[in-house]
């Protein structure tokens, strides 16, 4: 606002009184920018929400769909799933993870039956059981969100639809539409919900996966379609735009063998083989319940001219309801009055009591009125704004945290000092995630399974040493990995120490790298001494990249560094995903560096990337094997304790699976990621979960101590800016009066 | 003039085409339809039966230029290429390929907050620009002059991304003056936009200064000049009236062709202080490989720019009258 | 071997050095003995500030040379410290190359730390963990293995600042002379074709111009870059490409300008043959704004070299820019301390580079531009 003045420094020569004259509107400019300083703060929100219990948070990537059978993305899973519920979730509190009902009344009944429709006993291998049945009972007086949709007039159409209502202007929002009304939830909402996920014309990322363990999607798939075709040839959608209005399928009466509707609260699931994880996919939002209204709301013509769409405006029995959409700048959900009474838990995990987690035992859900959700390009202003008490936690943790955490002796992380004093609290989970770097075991050189080419991927694991880079990057946040399986995330199978790579630091009792020439040694029986391969030119390795994210350089410096004392050469060949993509389906890379997110907390989760057959070359570029291996030992084991319940046998399965893993090394093992969550004081109930989305409606805000400390640690510094504009303008004015000749 | 105007309108669609088909080759080169399905859809969920319903269901399961398939000329017309990119000819924006949302009203959300930031910065820039470079021009040589030229010259070797992030951790963070970042309409709008604005002037200030100062100092040794001397008008009725106006006529000639940037909005001022404009949405359309916006940006781009060039003429046309515009002459 | 693999190699780049930098002294003599050259570099002489600029100058093009002339030497045994030799033969193995600048850096290069410390510290940033434990928080500052030898400091994988800063001296440079060498050029051909001889070259021209123009700098760019690859070379010719348009106006307009001279008008008139014109009279005529344009292009395109590095179209991993020295300073703003060591310090190179080429642009055009002359 400095800038803007400054107009008139139209000095001419003659007397001072008329010289006084033009410095006027110089003058003039210079107290109305003094004025204007005057209302400089740097609060980024609306005044009107200071002191409500509202959470401020931030994503960083735009939110594309929170249309519950499409969306794949975690942050867009926070806001659906605080919208919509699904039959099973995670209980908040307790550790390891534990599904409870949700929606359902109680845990779903299973039964697997054989060939003959014989009821099989749980622990009947997956080979006997030809299908399972799964019986879902919904909870009793669970209702949607009140929304337009549901509203009815006396001859049961929706009076939102009238040509009385379109027709009025300022409907931009469910909410602003006149008649609006609730439901109870029917089991059909879910049988929709299910069947909705075969249709093509949403491209649902979990269709295949789905397909994989429940009866007669692909069917469905094509009676759908079917059904599409059918009505788009209808004489009245003669003339239609099938891309700007496609029409509604009335999913109810679509056969669909994979789930039946036995009354208004029961729904049987059948599945076509033995696979216990199903549990875990009833806690993912692709089962929450879509009413069909909803999607005959959304689909009316004048309703889409006016944007509203299911893939903005979910409709849900949750906690919160959309209050404000706008993807590209803010998000803000708000309590959805027809929420049923869910009260806080009142029992935790050891520790939760005296971490004050416990506080709030019993208090009616959800406890914060309204959440926004802030979109930032950029981590630099979300730090600041964190800094300043703008947001009640630091949203995505990622770069920010590096240096104001402090290492302990025993590797424990605490916060520095100045974070400290402010109150800030640290709060630490292990993500079920798995960093690597993969090896295309269909390389020449770097691949292969021989004794020899197992010895190579070996040493480069060693010299690769993710302790020191785990301490680099992330200031030792993260968890060097030793397996596959991340410890400490609540799955079971990880594994302590790689033999292969690690040794026991006598003095901590941690896991360290073996020693360089322990690699040496084995680069030396692979076939390389000092790194010189039988060409005599130093092993020159292709390191494969997308240019994405900032700090990827450094990345790639510190490997060429690692590999510099092996003698073997990195050398780094960035390109675009796309191109990545290609080289992944053709196989024609080395080394390349990957993360996996786990779906569900269930080692079959991770251990299914090396399984032989789901080899990325092979299957055409889609497989979830990366690295293309194939061992036979592996595939044994891993069809053995796939459908397995936990238990020691299991356990012992996934000890020798790990242990081949290591030996064969397709992955350097990299790393768990631990996010590390700055909170201020004034937000209560913070546990992470790496599961569960639905931690929003336990959070509590303490808006008055919020408001007393952002007064306090922003008092705006106006005097620099003041004596500036005074000087500038005192500077033209000085000009300005001076008597002038010619230039 | 007319006739000079209808020959520049007769250049607007084959330039539009040529645009169109430029995006078009550069786009295509870099991504097939298939690696837009996969990148839309994400690794978990491209099975080759959804990447080709993506397709079919956005028409890129059409050939890319020629449909040796079809009969007529729905050759050419049943190719992504004619319904895709030369739709925009005919005014059809389209919905944008991964949000399937409307392209149009996308545009015209975002646009606003786009012009609140750089319409301020252009104006202010071009203000500043001239006061300081007639300023400047009338004292060459002296101490004034020698220090703006010094500043500008420093103002012009520093990249934006300093004067962003050195703007952000003064003004936001030691200062408290302005929000980190953010958008606001309405009553607070000032303050948000008040450090975004300032950081654009601040980093197009110095390059515009020496440009400008140039031009007048050209202006200032002409006859004209001399001959007012000598009738006795005031130094600063020449300065502001005859030689500004008749430096106008480059500075006119550039300012139109800044449209362009007005309007698609200034990415970088954008990314940093989360304003939801244009420059914003075009980035994360080139990153999510959304042809269907990008091709749009670069379309509004092209005819914007031919606005500009069109709007500059006639600037030009009016600010000196001597120019016959169509002579040939022009620099 | 293909052409790109040519100049990949240490041979192929040492030659084209030479040979640029030949053509460089080469053209510096003619013009020197041109008279009108050599009064604009009398008045060059007497402005303080352009000498002292170009020495500066100076500075970084002999930096810039001695990193793009390079020899491979033996490698070295990580284990033993001696040569390596083939096992089956017994021959000495060469190691990958380095440049002339990092034989003479090989100290800075050598002296790496674990990760992050300020200019001249004695310790790094991070906090070691103490060995044996007890609870409470024993967090010691690590002592460097070289304490007090980076000036600079040294960044996240402890690499010295001062040499990342010194390598991207070349990148700055091959970046604002190879662009403009490519726009200049193509825009002086253009630009007085197309303003002398009018018709139907004029009006292609001007159509290809307006095509490429209007489509937005940091698309073109962003686009090329994705078809042809990231790396040092394609980004300067996609600037390149994208830049030379309004130089080409420019020149048109002068051209336009001259083609009505009096002069030019008799030679036309006498026959002479178009090239001769052109060369003779047109070309010396416009080159003083060649010239500016050209010094002022060359700093613009070092500093847009920073802006596309952040929207990730930057130059590729292996080379560093101060560009991406800025872009990871993004991130490292936001620890506390503040690490702001490697921001500054390619602030401060850029600046040295950019502030010098621009007064130097500023004089050269006030020496010629006969006005001006102060005999």
């Amino acid at each position: 606002m400095t800038t803007k003045s400054s107009t008139g420094t139209t000095a001419r020569g003659g007397g001072l009184g008329p010289r006084l004259w033009r410095t006027a509107p110089l003058c003039l400019c210079l107290c109305l920018c003094l004025l204007a300083t005057r209302g400089c703060r740097n609060d980024p929100w609306p005044s009107a929400w200071s002191g409500s219990d509202t959470y401020y948070t931030s994503y960083t990537a735009e939110i594309k769909t929170l249309d519950p059978a499409v969306t794949y993305y975690h942050h867009e899973g926070v806001i659906l799933e605080s919208i919509v519920e699904m039959p099973l979730g995670y209980d908040y509190l307790r550790r390891p993870y534990e599904l409870k009902p949700m929606l359902l009344d109680r845990m779903p009944e299973v039964t697997w039956l054989d060939a003959a429709g014989r009821a099989l006993p749980d622990d009947a291998p997956a080979a006997e059981v030809a299908r399972g049945e799964v019986l879902l009972t919904l909870r009793e007086g669970v209702r949607f969100q009140p929304h337009p949709c549901f509203a009815r007039d006396a001859d049961g159409r929706n009076p939102n639809l009238s040509e009385g209502v379109l027709g009025r202007a300022g409907l931009s929002r469910p909410g602003d539409f006149p008649h609006q009304s609730t439901r109870e939830l029917r089991a059909d909402d879910l049988r929709t919900a299910l069947t909705r996920l075969c249709d093509r014309r949403l491209a649902s990322p979990v269709f295949s996966n789905l397909s994989s363990f429940v009866e007669g999607m692909p069917a469905c798939s094509e009676a759908i379609a079917a059904e599409v075709a059918r009505l788009e040839s209808l004489p009245e959608n003669a003339g239609r735009d099938r891309e700007l209005y496609p029409v509604c399928v009335d999913y109810g009466r679509i056969p669909f063998a994979g789930a039946e509707v036995l009354d208004g609260r029961r729904l049987r699931l059948r599945l076509s083989r033995k696979y216990p994880q199903f549990r875990y996919w009833l806690a993912m939002h692709f089962f929450s319940p879509v009413p069909q209204e909803a999607l005959e709301f959304y689909s009316h013509p004048r309703i889409a001219d006016r944007g509203l769409q299911l893939r903005l405006w979910p409709v849900g029995t949750g906690a919160y309801r959309m209050a404000e959409c706008l993807p590209h700048e803010r998000i803000v959900l708000e309590r959805n009055p027809a929420y049923r009474d869910v009260r806080y838990p009142a029992q935790g995990a050891p520790g939760d009591r005296e971490a004050g987690l416990l506080d709030d035992a019993g208090q009616r859900l959800p406890l914060t009125g309204r959440i926004v959700f802030n979109f930032e390009r950029e981590p630099l202003p979300i730090w600041m704004k964190f800094q300043q008490g703008y947001y009640d936690d630091n949203g995505i943790p990622a770069d920010m945290l590096d240096a104001s955490v402090t290492v302990d002796a025993s590797g424990d992380i605490g916060l520095g000092d100045e974070f400290a004093a402010r109150g800030v609290r640290m709060v630490k989970s292990v993500q079920a995630t798995t960093y690597y770097v993969a090896f295309n075991l269909l390389d020449a050189t770097v691949g292969g399974l021989s004794e020899r080419q197992c010895k190579l991927r070996q040493a480069i694991s060693i010299a690769l040493d993710f302790h020191e880079y785990v301490d680099i990057f992330s200031n030792g946040r993260d968890i060097a990995a030793q397996s596959i399986i991340p410890p400490g995330a609540g799955i079971s199978g990880s594994c302590d120490l790689n033999p292969f790579t690690d040794e026991t630091d006598p003095q901590t009792g941690r896991p360290r790298r073996l020693p360089l020439s322990h690699a040496r040694r084995l680069l030396a029986e692979a076939g390389y001494p000092g790194g010189v391969g039988p060409d005599g030119r130093p092993l020159t390795l292709h390191f494969d990249d997308s240019s994405s994210g900032s700090g990827w350089k450094t990345r790639h410096q510190w490997l060429r560094a690692r590999l510099e004392p092996l003698g073997i050469v990195l050398e780094s060949r960035v390109t675009d995903s796309n191109r990545l993509r290609d080289k992944l389906s053709r196989g024609d890379w080395q080394l390349m560096m990957r993360a996996w997110v786990a779906d569900y907390p269930d080692p079959e989760n991770f251990l299914f990337l090396f399984y032989g057959p789901n080899a990325t070359v092979a299957n055409g570029g889609h497989g979830m094997n990366y690295s293309n291996y194939a061992s036979e030992t592996f595939d044994a084991l891993f069809r053995r304790l796939e459908t397995m319940p936990d238990g020691p046998e299991r356990a012992r399965l996934l000890a020798e699976a790990n242990r081949v893993l290591q030996h064969d090394a397709p992955y350097v093992f990299a790393y768990h990621r631990r996010d590390l969550l700055l909170v201020h004081r004034w937000l209560r109930n913070y546990k992470p979960h790496t599961m569960a989305n639905t931690f929003l409606q336990f959070l509590r805000v303490r808006g008055a101590e919020r408001e007393a400390a952002r007064r306090e640690w922003n008092p705006p510094l106006v005097w620099p800016v003041r004596l500036a504009l005074v000087l500038a303008f005192g500077a033209a004015i000085a000009a300005a009066l001076r008597p002038q000749g010619r230039g | 003039m007319l006739i000079y105007l209808l020959r520049r309108l007769a250049y607007v669609i084959p330039t539009l085409i040529g645009v169109n088909l430029l995006v078009f080759a550069l786009f295509f080169l870099v991504n097939t339809p298939d690696d837009m399905a996969r990148e839309a859809l994400g690794d978990k969920a491209s099975s080759p039966e959804q990447l080709a319903h993506w397709k079919a269901s956005r028409g890129y399961d059409l050939p890319l230029l020629w449909n040796g398939g079809a009969a007529g000329a729905a050759k050419v017309t049943r190719t992504v290429l004619w319904t895709k990119s030369l739709s925009l000819l005919w005014g059809d924006l389209g919905r944008s390929d991964m949000t399937r949302e409307l392209i149009g009203p996308a545009l015209r959300e975002r646009v606003v907050p786009s012009l609140c930031v750089s319409l301020p910065v252009f104006l202010a820039t071009l203000l500043l620009n001239i006061v300081l470079a007639m300023q400047s021009a009338r004292r060459r040589g002296g101490a004034f002059d020698m220090n703006v030229q010094l500043l500008c010259v420093l103002l012009m070797s520093v990249s934006s991304l300093i004067y962003i992030i050195a703007g952000q951790y003064a003004f936001a963070k030691v200062m408290r003056l302005t929000p980190v970042s953010g958008f606001q309409p309405g009553r607070d709008m000032a303050l948000f936009l008040a450090l975004p604005v300032v950081t654009g002037v601040v980093s197009s200030l110095g390059g515009g200064v020496r440009l400008y100062r140039t031009l007048f100092l050209e202006e200032m040794g002409r006859d004209y000049v001399r001959t007012a001397r000598a009738k006795g008008l005031s130094e600063a009725r020449i300065l502001y009236v005859h030689v500004l106006r008749n430096a106008l006529i480059p500075i006119v000639t550039n300012v139109p062709l800044q449209l362009l940037m007005l309007m698609t909005g200034n990415m970088l001022l954008e990314n940093f202080f989360s304003i939801p404009g244009l420059g914003g949405y075009t980035i994360g359309a080139l990153r999510s490989q959304d042809f269907a916006v990008v091709r749009t940006m670069v379309f509004l781009g092209s005819v914007l720019y031919m606005l500009g060039m069109l709007l500059s003429d006639i600037c030009y046309c009016l600010a000196d009258p001597r120019v016959r515009l169509g002579g040939g002459a022009r620099p | 071997m293909t052409l790109a693999e040519a100049l990949g190699s240490w041979t192929g780049q040492n030659l084209l050095t030479l040979a640029l930098a030949a053509l460089a002294v080469w053209g510096g003599w003619r013009c020197s003995r041109r008279e009108h050259w050599r009064l604009a570099w009398r008045q060059l002489r007497r402005r303080r500030a352009a000498m002292a600029s170009l020495v500066i100058l100076s500075g970084y093009l002999l930096v810039a040379l001695l990193d793009s002339v390079g020899w491979r030497s033996p490698a070295v045994s990580p284990d033993t410290g001696e040569p390596l030799r083939r096992p089956d033969t017994g021959e000495v193995v060469l190691d990958g190359g380095r440049s002339a600048l990092d034989h003479l850096l090989s100290g800075l290069r050598r002296r790496r730390e674990r990760s992050y410390s300020a200019p001249l510290a004695d310790t790094g940033l991070a906090m070691t963990r103490m060995g044996e434990g007890g609870r409470g928080r024993v967090a010691v500052p690590e002592p460097l293995r070289f304490p007090g030898a980076h000036p600079l400091g040294t960044d996240r994988v402890g690499e010295d600042v001062l040499y990342q800063a010194l390598k991207s001296i070349r990148t700055g440079m091959v970046i604002g002379v190879l662009t403009t060498l490519l726009a200049v050029p193509l825009a002086l051909l253009l630009g007085i074709l197309s303003g002398y001889f009018g018709g139907w070259v004029d009006d292609l021209l001007q159509y290809v111009c307006i095509v490429l123009s209007s489509i937005p700098t940091i698309l073109f760019i962003a686009a090329f870059m994705l078809v042809f690859g990231q790396g040092l070379p394609q980004l300067c010719l996609a600037m390149g490409i994208a830049s030379w348009t309004g130089l080409y106006r420019l020149l048109r307009g002068e051209t336009l300008r001259l083609r009505e001279a009096d002069y030019i008008q008799a030679a036309i008139g006498l026959g002479v043959p178009h090239w001769r014109i052109l060369l003779r009279h047109i070309v010396p005529n416009v080159m003083h704004l060649v010239l500016i344009t050209a010094i002022l292009r060359f700093s613009s395109e070092v500093l847009a070299e920073a802006a596309l590095t952040y929207l990730g179209i930057g130059v590729g991993a292996d080379t560093y820019s101060w560009g991406s020295m800025i872009n990871d300073a993004r991130t490292e703003l936001t620890r506390e301390p503040l690490v702001w060591w490697k921001l500054t310090a390619a602030f401060a190179f850029m600046l040295g580079l950019v502030l010098p080429a621009n007064l130097l642009g500023d004089a050269v055009r006030d020496a010629l531009d006969p006005r001006l002359r102060t005999e």
